[in-house]
Parts: structure tokens; sequence; C-alpha cells
């Protein structure tokens, strides 16, 4: 599936921990392509490796991880031979993350004005007055009401989904080639997820970003992505168009998680994925 | 800007309050304050020249005339303790800045690296912490000759290694906080997450133990001054007072005991703050 358009190309990424009980792999030979402006979908429980993955391509892995192989080939560069001051560079211009839960996200001694604003200024040095303009577009482009009171907020005077859109505005707010969405939606109430997860969609298709959606949820998944990459244990078990997979899954875990979703009407007792990937 | 924000804080919201209500707190305010405020208007408010000798009333007992009598030159001892108030405040106040500035810098480096920088940097504290607070201040002070500011460098160089520990541990502990990660991911530099995003979370401590050393760093001058290698005479430091009315102590006992008395208030007043500002801003600083 590889083509021109590609903006992100992982080849046989295979990542570890150093633990005290000797190297764990946490992601083993994964590859996958992403088009301009694609979705692509990364789903697997917890553990799985999902979000390593998701590190690995900011080179933000914890320092206890190394990359045994592999390559990232981002915009025709393999990331993994940058040095940290290129990488950095790279981080939040034209890559961004946004992580599970927006309160930890941020830091609570800063306002959040300063937070977003940080962005424009370290990547393109704005001076203070510009960047802060632009942050404040960025706010009222995410739909937070009152965008000059939660300028001057700290993040601890926010609600869930009014933090986790202040997080999306940092991340987009230079309008990155790539996002790295790991479960944005995880920890809001229901009532804020679908809002949240529109704001993204939009964005994302206003700026032609591509966008690797980190999640658990296979409705989600099959609701906003173009492709689907399904893990388990640290290993690419389907990965493939959406449709595709969801038609005729490949993988028997696949399969299992499929059956995994409860159904209205349905009666009877679930099946542990065990017990069904046994069959 | 970032880094006065709890200073602001205090200043203008119910942390002041809460300060004044702690029982300790408000004994602390009120010595610290009336000290600072001796220091500055010392030239307004010091009945006599501290230097000036009235060889008619030597070794005067207190008095109308002379409140806390006179020495053996019939210098005014109350004059001398209101100047030597700002020896003793300007050597502490400089010498808790300069040690609170290169305490953060080593901590936050040391912190925030970690791993070869920080094993260096930790042993090189190691060997400061070794040695007795005094016994170090008395090596470099004798070593750097007297003078204020040699009594400012050599409790500087004493006090340092106690807040690269202090700033280094709470670095730790917020180094791997998710706001930190999220701050590299957005292609923050290192300088940047250092100062900006970690610098105000050490704030509190750092205030806290600021304060508590002032009194700490009171007493380790006057000390260097009674033994004669710190603030010489004829400056009306407290400790160089103490150490000159010695040889009266049995019958003319108001030349030692006042300036003395006065640094047991002033390390007080500071000890006492710096405890209330810990539990106003609940701070944990045994670790």
């Amino acid at each position: 599936m590889t083509c021109l358009e590609d903006i992100l190309k992982v080849n046989n990424l295979t990542v570890s921990y150093r633990t005290l009980r000797g190297k764990v792999k946490a992601v083993e030979n994964v590859s996958f392509n992403l088009g301009k402006g694609k979705i692509l979908a990364v789903v697997g429980e917890t553990g799985s490796g999902k979000t390593t993955v998701g590190l690995a391509i900011l080179r933000i892995l914890p320092p206890n991880a190394v990359i045994e192989k592999g390559e990232i080939w981002f915009n025709g560069k393999n990331i993994l031979d940058l040095d940290e001051d290129a990488m950095r560079r790279i981080r939040g211009k034209e890559i961004s993350i946004i992580f599970q839960e927006p309160k930890i996200t941020l830091n609570p001694v800063l306002k959040i004005g300063e937070q977003i604003a940080e962005v424009p200024i370290e990547h393109l040095g704005l001076d203070k007055k510009e960047a802060y303009r632009l942050a404040r577009m960025m706010l009222e482009r995410t739909g937070v009401p009152d965008p000059d009171r939660v300028m001057n907020s700290y993040p601890h005077e926010l609600s869930g989904g009014m933090a986790q859109r202040v997080v999306i505005s940092i991340a987009m707010i230079l309008r990155p080639k790539l996002l790295v969405a790991d479960e944005p939606t995880s920890a809001l109430d229901v009532s804020v997820q679908a809002q949240v997860l529109d704001l993204i969609q939009e964005l994302v298709r206003e700026t032609g970003t591509s966008v690797i959606f980190i999640t658990h949820d296979l409705s989600l998944a099959a609701e906003i992505a173009d492709e689907i990459l399904v893990m388990y244990y640290g290993k690419v078990v389907e990965y493939g168009d959406v449709f595709e997979v969801f038609k005729s899954p490949k993988h028997p875990y696949t399969r299992a998680l499929l059956n995994a979703i409860p159904r209205i009407g349905f009666r009877g007792r679930l099946k542990s994925l065990e017990e069904m990937i046994n069959e | 800007m970032k880094t006065n924000k709890i200073i602001t804080m205090l200043i203008k919201n119910e942390k002041l309050i809460e300060l004044w209500r702690h029982p300790n707190g408000k004994i602390g305010i009120i010595i610290s304050v009336v000290l600072v405020l001796m220091a500055v208007f010392a030239p307004l408010i010091s009945p006599y020249d501290p230097n000036y000798p009235d060889t008619a009333n030597r070794l005067a007992p207190p008095s109308i005339k002379h409140l806390l009598g006179t020495d053996q030159l019939g210098r005014d001892i109350l004059s001398r303790i209101i100047w030597g108030s700002r020896i003793s405040l300007s050597i502490a106040f400089l010498a808790v800045f300069v040690t609170s500035v290169i305490g953060l810098v080593v901590g936050l480096v040391s912190g925030y690296y970690g791993g070869k920088i920080d094993t260096l940097l930790m042993r090189i504290t190691d060997i400061f912490m070794a040695f007795p607070r005094l016994v170090l201040a008395l090596a470099f002070a004798s070593a750097l000759g007297p003078g204020i500011y040699n009594v400012i460098i050599a409790i500087s160089i004493v006090y340092w290694s106690f807040y690269a520990r202090l700033i280094r541990g709470v670095v730790l502990q917020i180094r791997n906080e998710l706001y930190i990660q999220a701050a590299k991911a957005v292609g923050a530099s290192d300088v940047r997450i250092m100062f900006r995003h970690i610098l105000p979370m050490v704030t509190a401590p750092l205030l806290v133990q600021a304060t508590l050393d002032i009194g700490g760093t009171i007493l380790l001058a006057s000390g260097l001054g009674f033994l004669g290698i710190g603030v010489q005479p004829p400056t009306p430091e407290w400790g160089v007072m103490v150490s000159e009315g010695r040889r009266f102590i049995t019958h003319e006992w108001w030349v030692s005991t006042f300036p003395g008395l006065f640094i047991l208030i002033a390390t007080l007043g500071f000890n006492l703050l710096g405890d209330a500002l810990r539990d106003v801003l609940d701070v944990k600083l045994k670790r």
C-alpha cells in the first residue's frame, strides 16, 4: 500500500523496555504507511504496544525504552537518524500528540494562554503578543466559549472537555502534518466525547493533517478511520482498509474483538477473548 | 516573571492572611518586618552615631540617655545594634540569594538530566555536605580574608549544596509527570522546560528553605564575626559586638547581652516565619 503521497512510513519498528527482569519487547516488527490526510486507527487492548508506537514516532519514549530496529520515515527523513535538536524542531510543529488525560497533560501552575502560546514562540520565534493572539484565535476555533477567560485560567479551573480542547489547540496550532491522538476521548464524559471527536475530525480535514488514532474502541475506529491496524501483544495482527477489516477479519483475534462488542438484543453470555481464540 | 508567582500570590491573596493567622507566622512576620524596617531606617531611628565614642560615658549601664548602655569606647549600644541589623540582614539576604541561585541551577540540571551529570553533581554536593557548616565556613572565611563580601561567599559555599539537594528532589518528583513529557512533545527546549515548566513548582519549597536559612545565616555570620574572621571591628556587627563585650561580661553585662539577644530574636523570627510558610504553602521538606 505504498504510494508517493505517504507522509509516514514505519518499517519493522521494534521497541523494548529494559526492566529489572530483563528486556521486554513492547512492539515487534510493526510496519505501516500513512497517506496524506488519512486517518489510521491503531486498535488494541491495554499493553498491546499501541501507545509505544505513538511515542516512538515523536521519539519521546521513556528513558528505559530502546528502539531495537526499524525505520520511521517522515516526510522523506528517517526520524530515528535525526539528532535531538532537529527532532525538537519537528515535535509540535510537524508532528503533534494528544494524550489521553487532558488534565494531567497541562502544567498545573501555568496559565492556559502561556501553554498554548509557547508553541509558536518556540517554533516560529513569534513575540509574546503575536503568539497570544494566535493562541486566542486557536481557542476560538476549537469552540471554547469565552476564550479570553480561558487564556487567563489555570488547568484546574477547566472542565475535562474544555481542557481537552485546550490540548487540541496546542497540538493543532501550527497545523502539523501528522497528529498522534492517543485515546483522546477515553477520559472524557460520554456527552463530550462526540463533540471532541467531531472537532478533531473537522480540524484535521481543514489542515490536511494525517492522524494516527490510538484507541481500544473498535466502533470508534470504524467511525472515523480510513485504515485500521490491530495490535496484539506488540505485533500487528490485522492491517488494512477499515471496510475490508470489518467485513472479513482475517486474524482470529480481530474476529474475537469484533464478537466481543455487545449488541442490543443479544442474549446469552459473551465469550472471553481466550475462549474465542481457542475455538 | 513566573518565578515570582508564589510571592505575588502571597501578597495578593488569602495565603498572607493564612500566614498571619498561623500562631508562629504572626510572631515571625512581626519580628522580621520590624528587623527589616530597623535596617532600612537605621539612620533615622538610631539615637547616636554608631561609631561616635562618648568618652565621658564609657561602659555606662542602660539609662534614659543610653537605653541599652554604652560599650568600652562609650559608643551607644542601641545605635550599634540598629546599624548592625543592616550588616546582619544584608549578609543573610545576599548569602541566601546567592545560594538559592546556585542551588537552583545545580538542582534543576542534576534532577532533569539525571545520569552521569546527576552523579557527578551529587558527589560534589556530598563533599560539601560532609563537613560541619561552621567548620567549612570558618575555613573558607579565613582563607578568603575578612570583609562582608568574603563572609557572604563563605556562607554561600557552605549552603548551596543543601539547596541543590532540595531542588533536585523536587525535580525528580515532577520530571516524570505527563505535562513535562507533553511540553517535550510540543518541542519545548530543555532550558525552557527547566525554567518555565519545572521552576514554578520549585518556588514554594525554595522560599520556605530560604526563609528558614536566613535565621541560620544570621547566626553563622555572627559566629564568624565573633571568632574574628568575619566582619571586622569597628563595624557594628552583632557577632563582633558580642565578642568585644566578652571581656566585661561579669560586670558590664549589657555590652554582650543585648547584641546577643538580637541575634537570638532575629534567628527565632525568621525560623518561625519559615516554619509557618511551610505549613501555609503545604511543603514537605523532610525526605
